[in-house]
Order: C-alpha cells, then sequence, then structure tokens
C-alpha cells in the first residue's frame, strides 16, 4: 500500500494515464520498453534518482509518470512513484492544480517566489531523494521557450548537494520518446557549480530535443 | 561609492537578464527581481556570478536568499563596496 492513502488515491489515475498514452500519445513500444526498464533498473538500486524532461504538453506532469512504469507499477511499488516539482499555480494543470497538489506527490515551489522558496523546495527534493524516492521535474520549462529555466537552479543545487545522484533525461511528445542518463560533474564549487551542473542538464535535454525535431 | 552609484552598477548587471524589458527600462530601488523583472532562479543565479566576476566577491546562497527588489542588491553592492571599494569603482567605471 502507499505510504499516503491520498497519494494511494491518486495513483488509481495513473491506469488513465496508460489507456491516454495507448489510445492517444502512441510511443514507440521499443523505446517505452527501455525507458521503463532503465527506470526499473534506476529506482531497484535505491540511488537517487531526478527525472528530468521539457514540458511539450499540458498534461505532462501526469503523463510523464506512466511512461516511467507499466500500469499499476506504482501500486505494487509506490515509493518507485516519483515526486513532482510543481508550481501551485500551474497554468498547466489550470483549475485541477489544487487538487492535483492535495492528492498527488508534489513538491510546490513558485516560480517567481525567490530564492528562498527554491532554496527550501531544494532540501525538500534531496530529503525524498535520500530516502530513495525519486523526483522529476521540468527543468528547463516549455520546450518553446528556450530561455525559460524555471526549476533549473532545483537541478543545480541538488546535484551540488547530493553529487551521487543521477538525472534520467526523457523527451516525450506525441509519437516519439527517448531517454538518457547524465550525472554531470564540475570541478567548481558554490553557486558556479550549481549553475554548471544546471546547464549540463539543461543541455543534455536540449539535446534530446534536437535529436528528435 | 553612494546608493546612486550602487544602482548605476546593479542596473547594468540585471539588464541582460531580465525579461521583461519594459519594467526594467524603468527601473528603481522597490522594483522587484521576480515579479517586476521576470527573473527565474536560474537567472538569478547567473546574476550572483555575474556581480562575482564584476566585483571581485564570493557570494553565497545565504546572503542572497532574502533578496527580493532591486533595492536589496544596492545594499548588497553597498556591504561589497565597503569591503573591497576599489573592485565596485572599477565595475562601476565598465560598461
Amino acid at each position: 500500500m502507499s505510504p499516503d492513502p491520498l497519494h494511494g488515491l491518486s495513483a488509481c489515475a495513473l491506469p488513465l494515464g496508460n489507456a491516454w498514452l495507448a489510445l492517444r500519445e502512441r510511443p514507440p513500444r521499443a523505446a517505452l520498453r527501455a525507458l521503463r526498464a532503465r527506470y526499473r533498473e534506476l529506482t531497484e538500486q535505491g540511488e537517487p534518482l531526478l527525472v528530468c524532461a521539457r514540458h511539450h504538453r499540458a498534461s505532462d506532469g501526469w503523463l510523464l509518470p506512466c511512461l516511467l512504469a507499466a500500469p499499476g507499477a506504482f501500486l505494487l511499488h509506490p515509493r518507485r512513484r516519483p515526486w513532482i516539482v510543481a508550481d501551485p499555480r500551474s497554468r498547466f494543470a489550470g483549475r485541477l492544480a489544487p487538487l492535483w497538489h492535495r492528492l498527488g506527490r508534489v513538491i510546490s515551489v513558485r516560480q517567481g517566489a525567490g530564492l528562498f522558496a527554491h532554496i527550501e523546495a531544494a532540501l525538500g527534493i534531496q530529503s525524498k531523494l535520500a530516502g530513495g524516492e525519486p523526483v522529476l521535474l521540468f527543468p528547463a520549462g516549455d520546450a518553446d521557450d528556450d530561455e525559460d529555466e524555471p526549476y533549473s537552479y532545483l537541478v543545480g543545487r541538488t546535484l551540488e548537494s547530493m553529487p551521487a545522484t543521477r538525472v534520467l533525461c526523457v523527451r516525450a511528445s506525441r509519437g516519439a520518446l527517448d531517454h538518457r542518463v547524465v550525472a554531470p560533474t564540475t570541478k567548481h564549487s558554490g553557486l558556479r557549480a550549481v549553475r554548471e551542473l544546471a546547464l549540463a542538464v539543461r543541455d543534455a535535454l536540449r539535446e534530446l530535443d534536437r535529436a528528435h525535431s | 561609492m553612494n546608493e546612486n552609484e550602487a544602482l548605476e552598477v546593479v542596473l547594468g548587471i540585471l539588464r541582460p537578464f531580465a525579461r521583461n524589458e519594459q519594467q526594467m527600462a524603468a527601473a528603481n530601488h522597490a522594483t522587484r527581481l521576480w515579479q517586476d523583472l521576470q527573473i527565474n532562479s536560474a537567472r538569478f543565479i547567473d546574476i550572483l556570478l555575474a556581480f562575482e566576476d564584476r566585483l571581485g566577491v564570493a557570494i553565497d546562497e545565504e546572503q542572497a536568499e532574502d533578496i527580493a527588489t532591486v533595492g536589496d542588491v544596492v545594499q548588497l553592492v553597498l556591504r561589497f563596496a565597503a569591503e573591497n571599494p576599489d573592485a565596485v569603482e572599477r565595475a562601476r567605471r565598465e560598461p
């Protein structure tokens, strides 16, 4: 059972996501199998794992977890279901955002909330990772906007604090799916290290985008 | 260095990172970095690094976590100016 009954309830919505994926999105089967095998392998190891993607559609926060594991897998292994970092006022979730944030495994942080809120969120992420629970976020925001990096800092700060963290970069859009595991390193320390690590992940996501554009 | 000179340095460093150019053009001490200039956390780190490079100082996140407005950044620069007046004066003279 899920450690939190509300999280278990929201996990029940994931099979709907799987049905939606099968009927509408149709990710390539080989790529889907490869991604799920990789995710299972990484989560079974219990090492800190960040899953990073760019937004290609409004429903990514709901659909991406469905791509990561077979239907029902998160009901059997609730701790493998990723926490999701999201803005409580997200335009993507619209009116359902408060419900989603209440029920889902969501780490809330407002994009314009200032550095202190982001530092707090980074600590929240690190606590989940230290407990062997993966975290999913969209550090480079919308795929149409190369200037935006709403949660890039969180990735850099987490990787600087927990260098053993691996990053599973996923590129998912209708009919296309790909992934890459990266483990960025830096010779710098402090803020420069935070930024360099964040840029490494952002660039890996952009490369995945370019490979499929 | 007085407050107006510090403001000049701060606005020069902030300008390339602000997403809202209209607000940037009219920026003053009360301008909010995150809401008005639409600077996100990644850009904010870029700004802090730009300050490090231009002023020759090391900034940690604790010093910057409560910064909300242009005026807060000005106060930070004035503190640096007190510690390292030459570097800040050099930054002021650079375009």
